[in-house]
């Protein structure tokens, strides 16, 4: 079963996607923030990484940058997930590594399809 | 008998010479106290005693007029005089103004001997063997009468024309003397007027003379530029301030054509080396003849309205950044629903669920409005041009919005591939515009109508493509055209109950259309549908096509000015003589400005202007109108015509370029 990481701080939401995720059949890890999610990266590889931006701790654009740094990770398809939007914002998440971005609201649908897309075969 | 008239005939000389010397003597210390002391009263009571001891007399009265009144303001302190005062007034000074007013330009009669016989039961208090006789002489300057000067002498006879030639010396000298104290007095009311006015103004005033030497300044401008209000006067600008863009903002303004410039700059070192954000207006100023003899500038402070406006904006984003995670956690919950992962849903569920999605979405669509509208006002939206085909926006567009369309049973239709050129754009912004028409016209489209989107070619001179959507929708009245790209518009306030939106979509879209390089504007008729058509450059602004830019004049000088300055600065230049000849040519090679003269051959320029503006094709082309100094009234007309720009005769080259390039920009 595919391994998909969740890490956002807004539980909430965090635990829609997991449920959507788990609905097409994916196994989710929860991480509620960057540096959260690269301890657990270290224990347990996934293959694909749904990020928010804005956390605490860490955010997710330095997690991404550790993440591309790191031999055993860097292939990881990440998908950013953020609530800043302007075109600026699309520009400094693709610098940091990210495979995709999508803003927030976002369709389900566009998610869905984003992971499909990405997720390692 | 010779030698007795010869004796006579010396005592007389000698009594003329004396009395010469006399004359002489009282016009010396007169003007000697006109030297040292500029105190009228000072120097009228000098010439009064001073006339009165050459002609004995026994009273001297000054009056001043007033209309048909007239006030006693000063007599010599003879003890009759009051009383010869009142009797010139009551007896004489009515006659008198008659006397003047018919022949008020004559100069041989200033003088009017009148005499005076008091009778015996007269409770007159002037002594019955004190007066003779009363004369008064009028005060005139410059055919203008200030007042009567009354002399009333004392035992003796009627002025002998000796005295009559020295009193009207005296009546002109009294008369400038009065005229020269009232303009002065005048002048420090109007002066100290002024300066209360400057120094209560809460902007700040500098006024320089056409050679940019300081003529004014007001306490505030004097903070902000450091400079010392006593030693600025009559200075150079460059010599009193440092602060060079204020300094050439001024050398512009009196070396352009416009009358007017007003700029916004920021002030880095203003008082205290403080910086300041500072709106300046700048203005010349013209004498009577019409020629520049300086320039005023008034500058108010705007930190605080910038400093607000700047937090207004971060707030704006911050919010609307703020909102985003919440509304994405309801869509998911509600998504989540809708798609049965949480089990089976029944229909009406389907529907309240469906309709909470929709309203989200909504809502979204509002947030990305404003947001794009507080990039707009700070300057902030910017395009990320690549290569993309025309067709494939179509496409997007299309795919987006044509399960609304069906729902709405609409049928949308598309232009088919054309081989259009890839275009330099940005095309999730150009989605957004077309999404934007194409979502309105669903919402204005009554069920079973048709909404076509199209991509085709433009002209083949113009390396443009031109989308449109046309829609069979309640359509838009002609005078409503322009208010539609206005924010905030939506023209029918209770249709914006029903269908819904910010009326923010146009205006963005204009905005980004500009930003490509292009046009947008609308084609309509009430009840027969409309058309929005957005012309876009092939290639991006970077490598823009040439701007085209008409002139409509039969001013040959004038035409080949324009198109010598505008084709050097890359411009590209068209040009018609007659006003009919304009209009076929503007819709056929669709000019990025239009330059008209006011006075055409077969028309009048602003006839052409309001024709321009008020035919849909052509209403948002810029105009600038050519005019003729003495037609300022009618430029105004022209300008609420919705004309962009003027410019004035006679006009230099870099007028016309400033112009055009600020209202092209």
């Amino acid at each position: 079963m595919k391994k998909v990481m969740i890490v956002e701080d807004q539980f909430f939401l965090a635990e829609m996607i997991r449920t959507r995720m788990e609905f097409l059949g994916y196994k989710t890890i929860y991480a509620e923030h960057g540096a959260r999610a690269l301890e657990l990266l270290q224990k347990e590889p996934v293959d694909l990484v749904i990020m928010d931006v804005m956390m605490p701790v860490m955010d997710g654009i330095e997690a991404t940058k550790r993440i591309r740094a790191d031999r055993q990770l860097k292939d990881i398809p990440i998908i950013f997930l953020t609530a800043r939007a302007r075109a600026e914002d699309r520009q400094q998440a693709m610098e940091a590594g990210a495979t995709d971005y999508i803003a927030k609201p976002f369709e389900s649908s566009q998610l869905v399809s984003m992971v499909e897309k990405w997720i390692k075969k | 008998m010779g030698k007795k008239l010869q004796k006579n005939d010396m005592t007389q000389l000698k009594e003329r010479l004396a009395l010469r010397e006399l004359e002489i003597d009282i016009f010396f210390r007169f003007s000697k106290t006109i030297w040292t002391t500029l105190d009228s009263n000072t120097i009228s009571h000098h010439l009064f005693r001073m006339v009165s001891r050459r002609l004995s007399l026994h009273a001297l009265s000054l009056f001043l007029a007033h209309g048909g009144d007239a006030q006693l303001i000063m007599a010599s302190d003879v003890p009759a005089a009051p009383a010869v005062a009142k009797s010139i007034k009551t007896r004489t000074l009515k006659e008198y103004s008659r006397w003047v007013r018919d022949a008020p330009k004559s100069a041989s009669v200033k003088l009017v001997p009148l005499v005076i016989a008091p009778k015996g039961k007269s409770k007159s208090t002037v002594p019955r063997s004190a007066v003779h006789h009363v004369h008064t002489v009028p005060l005139i300057v410059l055919d203008r009468t200030l007042g009567i000067l009354g002399l009333a002498c004392a035992g003796r006879g009627p002025l002998s024309s000796e005295d009559l030639q020295f009193v009207d010396i005296v009546a002109g000298e009294l008369a400038m003397l009065m005229e020269n104290q009232r303009i002065q007095n005048e002048m420090i009311r109007e002066r100290n007027l002024l300066m209360s006015i400057l120094q209560s103004m809460t902007c700040a005033v500098l006024v320089v003379d056409a050679r940019l030497n300081v003529a004014l300044s007001n306490p505030l401008a004097n903070a902000i530029f450091g400079m010392r209000a006593d030693r600025i006067m009559g200075r150079p600008l460059r010599e009193v301030m440092q602060l060079d863009e204020i300094i050439a903002m001024f050398t512009a303004a009196s070396q352009q054509a416009n009358e007017y410039m007003s700029l916004d700059v920021e002030i880095p070192n203003a008082a205290q080396g403080r910086p300041m954000a500072a709106r300046v207006n700048l203005a010349k100023v013209r004498n009577r003849a019409g020629q520049m003899v300086g320039v005023v500038m008034v500058m108010n402070d705007i930190t605080r309205e910038r400093d607000i406006e700047r937090v207004r904006m971060e707030f704006v984003s911050v919010a609307s950044h703020e909102l985003r995670t919440p509304m994405a956690a309801i869509r998911e919950a509600v998504s989540l629903v809708l798609d049965g992962v949480t089990g089976d849903v029944n229909e009406k569920q389907h529907k309240f669920l469906t309709m909470a999605q929709r309203n989200i979405d909504r809502l979204t669509g509002i947030i990305n409005d404003l947001l794009d509208l507080s990039k707009i006002e700070s300057g902030k939206l910017k395009l990320t041009r690549s290569e993309v085909n025309p067709h494939a926006i179509v496409e997007d567009v299309y795919s987006t919005f044509e399960a609304a369309a069906r729902e709405k049973g609409i049928s949308l239709l598309k232009s088919p591939h054309d081989g259009l050129p890839n275009i330099m754009a940005d095309r999730d912004k150009m989605d957004q515009v077309l999404g934007n028409l194409v979502s309105n016209a669903i919402k204005f489209t009554p069920t079973g109508g048709m909404i076509t989107i199209d991509v085709k070619k433009g002209p083949p001179k113009e390396q443009i493509v031109e989308f449109s959507v046309k829609d069979t929708g309640i359509g838009i009245e002609r005078k409503d055209y322009a208010k539609l790209f206005q924010k905030f518009t939506q023209l029918d306030s209770s249709l914006s109950r029903t269908a819904g939106g910010t009326g923010l979509g146009l205006a963005i879209s204009k905005e980004i259309v500009e930003l490509h390089g292009g046009r947008i504007w609308v084609e309509s008729e009430h009840g027969h549908g409309t058309t929005f058509r957005v012309v876009v450059p092939v290639k991006g602004q970077e490598m823009a096509r040439k701007r085209y830019v008409l002139t409509v004049s039969s001013d040959r000088e004038l035409e080949g000015m324009a198109r010598d300055i505008l084709g050097r600065s890359r411009y590209e230049m068209g040009h018609v003589f007659h006003g009919n000849e304009a209009l076929p040519s503007i819709q056929e090679m669709r000019p990025d400005l239009i330059l008209v003269d006011t006075t055409l051959p077969d028309m009048d320029g602003f006839d052409l202007c309001r024709q321009l503006k008020e035919n849909p094709e052509t209403a948002l082309i810029p105009i600038v109108v050519l005019t003729s100094a003495g037609q300022e009234n009618a430029v105004w007309k022209a300008l609420s015509l919705g004309v962009s720009g003027y410019l004035v005769r006679p006009m230099d080259a870099n007028a016309i370029l400033s112009t055009v390039r600020e209202v092209i920009r």
